[in-house]
């Protein structure tokens, strides 16, 4: 096998580990990190509903149309 | 050589930005965006207004320009359910609430993409949240709004 076959073989190796390494990696932090905050989510949901805002205040800036 | 291509790509980026923020600006004076949060498309907001004709909601969506906000509208009138889709990005409004006054409304965003933390198209969703928003505050100008966080499940892509 020439030596630019064996090298573009390593390229194609180290490629395809980057790829799924990171993917693999990302798969991992996600599920970690949705986990956590969900569970935060799960908690302040199932709290009482908090109190309401006006919509309006969120347009109180814009003049009148 | 390298330092005149970094002087360049470095002035593209700032005119990326400049022009960014100026279209920004531009919608907020137009009225089809307000300033919200960065991750606003989190939560879901539950509406509760006094309704005196259910029609006026859903003629109400179906008014909305969806060329500018780039979504499709699907749904049921009777039923008060209406699923916006876009190509990267889609939401959903609903009536939670059975007959009774007053009637209670929640939009949330279903799915979306990010880079960097920040949704790709988040003008448009901005659109389509203030759009509601003001539909809402034109049938009742008393409505009351809260947010809830919603529970998220992130998908990387391979590339």
């Amino acid at each position: 096998m020439s030596t630019t076959a064996i090298w573009i073989i390593f390229i194609a190796i180290v490629a395809v580990l980057v790829i799924g390494v990171g993917y693999i990696g990302n798969k991992v932090v996600d599920k970690g990190a949705d986990a956590i905050r969900n569970k935060a989510v799960r908690k302040q949901n199932q709290e009482p509903p908090g109190k309401t805002e006006n919509l309006a205040d969120r347009y109180k800036h814009l003049p009148k149309e | 050589m390298v330092f005149v291509a970094i002087l360049i790509g470095v002035a593209i980026l700032a005119a990326a930005i400049w022009y960014g923020l100026k279209k920004n600006r531009q919608l907020v004076g137009e009225g089809k965006i307000i300033s919200r949060k960065p991750d606003f498309a989190e939560s879901a907001e539950i509406f509760t207004l006094n309704v005196p004709d259910f029609s006026l909601v859903t003629e109400g969506v179906k008014s909305f320009n969806y060329g500018e906000i780039g979504t499709d509208l699907k749904g049921s009138s009777t039923e008060q359910r209406f699923n916006f889709t876009a190509s990267s990005w889609g939401a959903k409004l609903f009536r939670t609430s059975g007959e009774e006054e007053p009637a209670e409304y929640r939009f949330e965003f279903t799915n979306w993409s990010t880079r960097n933390g920040i949704p790709t198209c988040a003008l448009q969703m901005n659109m389509l949240l203030t759009a509601v928003e003001k539909l809402f505050l034109s049938i009742d100008g008393n409505t009351q709004v809260r947010s809830r966080p919603l529970e998220l499940k992130t998908k990387h892509h391979l590339f």
